[in-house]
């Protein structure tokens, strides 16, 4: 394993290098020990947050935001929005009332980050 | 008479020798002198053209190939439909620019019924709303052509259109500024120019100091100049829909997206017009077809002129600049280079309060091609130092027009010499804005003439209503007009375009009105929504919007332009990922 | 649409008055109407739009917050917690409601607004912020040319569509420009199913942060090609192709290397300019750089009574500072409507180094300043080390190290502007590069 990916802890950017196996990585190119474990990080678990739209009955409002209520492994962002694609809100939600439980089994809940008036 | 006419080609012919044109073939054809042949270049044909001009023939049809040079087709309709077949209609009007629309206004105060066929989406969407807006004093013409002759009393006519169709007119003056002392030896000529053409107003020379007196942002490099009061300025586009408008009030019928194919005629009579909304017969037939006008003209088997395009491209300055300037003002350059027939261009003051920067002049094969390029931009851009305070940062929008020219360089106002229910209303470039009140006084006059002598008793309408009223412009209106409009109707309350501060009321005004905008550019033209700084940034979601809601159709259906244009694709979440691989 | 309008009554006729009107309820709006409201103003907020929130409403990805709340949350989130302050408090709200003019009246000043339910309101206020946030560059004004097919959409209208309206401009987008609107756009486009052709930048460098380009465009392989624009749209009707081209050093293209890549739709996300144009018949001094009013530290502009704040005073790449110096104008311009600081003296700073710009651009002379106030610069290239210096009369007032700075990062610190001798000469302040020794550190 050799990988050169930036840092992204902090606006400075850092070009970090990892090398080693899985049990045993070497991280190198940090400027502060953050970058060892965003490094170690993006090589075991790629960790991103889902933001996205859901579709809702309004004319007024036909989208709400939603998220996710943690980031969730990279490889599974477009799984989570294929299930997320296909639900529709038809009911009044407030920011931070989950929608969707345990989306794709990764352990996140779909949330709207948004309050959604049903009637409106 | 034919001997007269073999020495005139003699002379064609010498001429296009000398030109250098030994191989282009050239001979009478319905009056006129037809060029064949084969040239390496486009220029090359441009030249040809005009070196073939000024021999006496009623005009020049220019068919020399050039290799590798294509010209392209007149643009479709998508729609095919058989809307007007079987339609039977008094009047058939080619061409729905300004031309087109002052011919249906005019004959509308005729008991006849008109139509007004139009091969693009809107009105006015080719040369007549893609020019400077300038009603020009009638100065530039050579005496005795149709186009100072028309041109003069057009401008006079405006004041009393404006009126009353309800558009805007100003009269700013415009100044020709002298690029060297030695031109004011030229003011005795230009005097005498006005008197013959009859320009109006009082037209006088000036000194350097009296123009930067005017002018206070005026170029240092000027000398002085003349000023002729009488050029005005108007929104080309809003007049040609204030004609429409009008005729259609009067009882006039305008088709879009509807083009003339061909045309049937029996015994030298136009009898049939095929369009891709089906066929309608009709008793006459009005040219008024644009930089297509000669393949009108073909199609009726009358041709004996040709058109080319002739480009040019303009570009708009914000509205914040509009105090900056106060009349017209060009610097032409009298010596100029021989095959050029620009104007040159200049810095025009817009009814709207922008300052409008050109136009460009360049002879193109495409006629219908409209997009921009960088080299020509900078040609432009060399007209800002006219004034001093102007800079390219403050553009917001440029674009370009295609002017139909005709190698004799005049308008071709008649009726057709071999078919006796056709009328030309043909090669109408610049000034055809400012003379299109008169040519359709004249065009008018020709087509009641025909329908009588076809037997028709044409009487003038009773109830002709020579009035129309604008959308109220919001913008404009003082605070208590203001109130008073949006209690009576809250919409004109909910501003949606921001930089022209249009309002929810003139959208939806603009989608009800007589000729009604069914397209973004549309809508931006009758009301201005989308035509600010942010070049509708943020006002376009909410003009769909309204768009979709009153034309009854799915957001994506909108169009900026008709046809293919559509500006959304499709919803998000709907088959989200069945192109993602391509 | 819900219509909100004003939770006092008026009757008819009578003629509004209050201490403070802001303009705009963005997250700068909102933090000048809540400060205000603390400082004791009577104050009314105007918003021409249904909903306060600004730009944020369709900024629903996260990031923001961080400094302020400490949390990472979505432009909605983060928008409404400053609106539940404002509810809280006695702030007038109107919605749906559009300034139209603005004019001195007095020591104040008199402003005219339309909207649907009560036509025309005019509203008397001693002071004014002005927080109207800013518009994008068109592809007009970056002179791209071609022909004029629909599919050019700016990265904020696509990001309207697709995140408010749920519509798709296109499913194959070039994308002009590397502003962090046009990379958050770039994977909201894949996130929806497109297929992003590709990022193009005219700079060497791009212009949005780095978290950014990492997580819209490395994520999802997206190309980012630097030192590349597009200098030809292609399409009738619709966008079918662009042309792309390769620039020197100068950014003049290199013809020779103009290729055509196929797609449905531009998206350009080439610059914001803050919206200050109803201003300049006020006389106002506008910063040319910036081109948002020139302010002292209390976000008080050339003109007096007119505050500025958020993205109208200077284009900010975090909320959290657009709330702050909301919150700084608010609170002043509520200050303003008590004590008279008319008289007292403004020192211009002069900006020298590689400092692109400084905000506030003046000191004012003040009786009882609280402590530090922030200042915002940006540099005008990226340095790895750099030292800011403020002088005064040869002097050195105050003096800070940065390491990695970049154009495309805003930096903020804080100044005891207590110190500046308002008798003194000019005030300097100074960014230098410093040499690559940081490397070793
Ligand atoms: C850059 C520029 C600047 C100019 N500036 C000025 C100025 O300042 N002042 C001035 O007076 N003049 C100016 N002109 C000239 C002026 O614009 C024209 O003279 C005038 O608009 C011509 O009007 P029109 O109706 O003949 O042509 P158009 O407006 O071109 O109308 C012809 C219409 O016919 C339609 N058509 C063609 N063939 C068919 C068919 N077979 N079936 C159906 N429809 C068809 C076309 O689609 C077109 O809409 C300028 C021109 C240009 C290009
Ligand atoms: C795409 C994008 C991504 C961003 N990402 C991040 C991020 O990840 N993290 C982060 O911290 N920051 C981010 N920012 C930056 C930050 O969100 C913005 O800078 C901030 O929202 C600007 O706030 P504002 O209040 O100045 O302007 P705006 O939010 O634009 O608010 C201005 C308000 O004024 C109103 N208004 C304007 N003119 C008038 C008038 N004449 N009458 C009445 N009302 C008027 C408008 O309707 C609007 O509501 C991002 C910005 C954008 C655009
Ligand atoms: S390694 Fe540390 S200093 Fe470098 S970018 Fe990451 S967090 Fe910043």
């Amino acid at each position: 394993m050799n990988r050169t990916m930036t840092c992204i802890a902090c606006p400075r950017g850092c070009l970090l290098t990892v090398t080693g196996s899985n049990d045993n990585l070497e991280v190198s190119g940090y400027q502060c020990p953050r970058g060892i474990d965003y490094g170690r990080q993006e090589i075991l678990l790629p960790l991103r947050m889902l933001t996205t739209t859901v579709r809702t009955m309004s004319v007024e409002s036909p989208r709400l935001p939603v998220r996710l209520s943690t980031e969730v492994s990279k490889t599974r962002i477009f799984e989570c929005m294929s299930v997320i694609n296909h639900f529709t809100l038809n009911r009044s939600v407030k920011a931070g009332d989950v929608l969707i439980e345990d989306v794709c089994a990764t352990g996140a809940d779909l949330i709207a980050t948004g309050g959604f008036d049903n009637e409106g | 008479m034919i001997d007269k006419n073999t020495r005139k080609l003699k002379a064609v012919r010498k001429k296009l020798k000398k030109a250098g044109f030994p191989d282009v073939t050239s001979v009478e054809s319905n009056g006129a002198v037809l060029l064949t042949g084969n040239l390496d270049s486009w220029n090359d044909k441009v030249i040809a053209g005009y070196t073939a001009a000024g021999k006496g023939f009623r005009g020049i049809i220019n068919d020399i190939n050039v290799r590798g040079c294509d010209e392209p087709e007149m643009s479709m309709p998508l729609i095919k439909d058989e809307l007007l077949a079987g339609r039977s209609l008094d009047a058939v009007i080619v061409g729905g620019g300004v031309i087109g629309c002052a011919i249906a206004r005019e004959l509308s105060r005729q008991n006849i019924s008109i139509a007004v066929l139009e091969k693009e989406s809107d009105l006015a969407m080719q040369a007549s709303g893609r020019n400077d807006g300038m009603i020009h004093p009638g100065f530039a013409a050579s005496p005795g052509t149709k186009k100072a002759v028309y041109n003069i009393r057009g401008n006079r006519m405006y004041t009393k259109l404006a009126d009353e169709l309800d558009f805007d007119l100003k009269r700013p003056g415009s100044i020709l500024l002298f690029r060297s002392a030695w031109m004011k030896l030229m003011i005795p000529i230009f005097k005498l120019r006005c008197r013959n053409n009859r320009v109006d107003g009082r037209y006088r020379a000036m000194s350097a100091a009296e123009v930067k007196r005017i002018e206070p942002n005026v170029t240092e490099t000027q000398h002085g100049g003349f000023l002729l009061p009488s050029a005005g300025i108007v929104s080309p586009y809003r007049v040609t829909m204030a004609l429409a408008e009008n005729a259609v009030l009067n009882g006039a019928e305008i088709f879009l997206n509807t083009a003339v194919t061909s045309l049937s005629l029996t015994s030298q009579q136009i009898t049939e017009v095929h369009t891709n909304r089906g066929t309608l017969n009709c008793r006459v037939l009005i040219n008024a077809a644009g930089v297509w006008s000669d393949k009108l003209a073909e199609m009726a088997g009358d041709r004996f002129f040709s058109i080319h395009g002739r480009k040019g491209m303009e570009a708009i300055l914000d509205r914040s600049c509009g105090p900056l300037q106060n009349h017209i003002m060009g610097m032409p350059s009298l010596l100029g280079n021989k095959n050029s027939h620009s104007k040159g261009g200049g810095l025009v003051p817009c009814v709207e309060g922008n300052i409008l920067l050109g136009p460009t002049a360049e002879e193109v094969p495409e006629r219908e091609d409209y997009s921009t390029d960088s080299h020509t931009f900078s040609e432009l851009l060399g007209q800002l130092g006219l004034n001093n305070e102007l800079k390219a940062s403050q553009i917001i929008n440029y674009y370009s027009g295609i002017r139909a020219a005709n190698w004799e360089e005049d308008f071709i106002i008649e009726p057709s010499q071999r078919v006796s229910n056709l009328i030309h209303a043909a090669a109408i470039q610049s000034p055809g804005l400012a003379s299109a009140p008169a040519i359709a006084e004249d065009v008018a006059a020709f087509a009641v003439h025909a329908l009588k002598a076809g037997g028709m008793k044409v009487q003038p309408r009773a109830d002709f209503n020579p009035r129309r009223q604008a959308i109220p412009c919001l913008r404009e209106l003082g605070s208590e007009q203001r109130a008073r409009l949006i209690k009576r109707d809250p919409a004109y309350g909910e501003i949606m375009c921001r930089c022209e501060e249009v309002s929810k009321g003139e959208i939806r005004d603009a989608l009800r009105s007589k000729v009604p905008a069914t397209t973004v550019d549309g809508v931006k033209r009758r009301v201005r929504a989308g035509a600010g700084r942010c070049h509708g940034g943020f006002c376009l979601p909410r003009v769909i919007k309204i768009m979709a809601e009153e034309l009854g159709v799915p957001l994506t259906d909108v169009t900026k332009k008709g046809g293919e244009s559509r500006i959304l694709r499709c919803e998000t979440k709907e088959g989200a990922f069945d192109e993602a691989a391509v | 649409m819900k219509r909100q309008y004003s939770k006092r009554q008026y009757k008819d006729g009578q003629r509004r008055c209050c201490d403070v009107v802001v303009i705009g309820s963005g997250p700068a709006g909102m933090a000048a109407a809540v400060s205000a409201a603390d400082a004791g103003a009577s104050v009314c907020m105007i918003e021409r739009e249904e909903k306060m929130g600004g730009i944020l409403k369709q900024c629903i990805h996260d990031g923001f917050g961080l400094i302020r709340f400490e949390e990472k949350l979505t432009g909605p989130e983060y928008s409404w917690r400053y609106q539940q302050m404002v509810n809280e408090r006695d702030i007038d709200f109107l919605n749906l409601t559009f300034l139209t003019k603005i004019e001195r009246s007095g020591k104040g000043f008199s402003l005219e607004f339309v909207n649907p339910a009560e036509a025309v309101i005019s509203i008397e206020a001693a002071s004014v912020v002005m927080a109207m946030g800013c518009r994008e560059r068109t592809d007009r004004q970056i002179f791209l040319h071609g022909q004029r097919p629909a599919g050019i959409f700016t990265a904020g209208q696509a990001q309207d569509f697709i995140n408010l309206k749920g519509f798709m401009p296109g499913k194959r987008p070039v994308i002009l420009g590397s502003g962090d609107i046009g990379l958050i756009m770039a994977r909201r486009f894949t996130l929806e199913g497109a297929s992003v052709r590709g990022v193009y930048e005219i700079a060497s460098l791009p212009s949005g942060l780095t978290r950014n380009v990492v997580q819209c465009l490395e994520d999802f392989d997206i190309p980012l090609h630097l030192n590349t624009t597009v200098t030809e749209v292609h399409g009738r009707d619709r966008v079918e192709a662009v042309t792309v081209c390769r620039v020197d050093e100068n950014r003049h293209p290199l013809q020779d290397t103009a290729r055509r890549i196929d797609c449905d739709c531009l998206i350009l996300s080439v610059g914001l300019i803050p919206e200050n144009d109803i201003l300049i018949p006020l006389g106002i001094e506008l910063d040319p750089v910036t081109r948002g009013p020139v302010v002292d530290q209390f976000m008080h502009s050339s003109c007096p009574g007119i505050f500025s704040c958020g993205n109208a005073l200077h284009v900010s790449d975090l909320v959290d500072y657009v709330s702050e110096s909301g919150h700084a104008a608010g609170k002043a311009a509520a200050e303003w409507t008590k004590s008279d600081l008319v008289g007292s003296r403004k020192l211009r700073l002069s900006a020298g180094g590689i400092i692109q710009y400084i905000v506030p651009q003046s000191i004012t002379e003040a009786e009882h300043e609280d402590s530090a106030l922030p200042v915002y610069f940006r540099p005008s290239v990226p340095a790895d080390r750099a030292e800011f210096l403020l002088k005064q009369s040869g002097r050195i007032l105050y003096k800070k190290r940065f390491s990695y700075l970049k154009p495309s990062e805003m930096q903020r610190l804080e100044i005891d502007f207590a110190r500046i001798d308002p008798e003194g000469e000019m005030p300097v302040v100074e960014l230098t590069a410093l040499g690559m020794e940081a490397d070793d550190e």
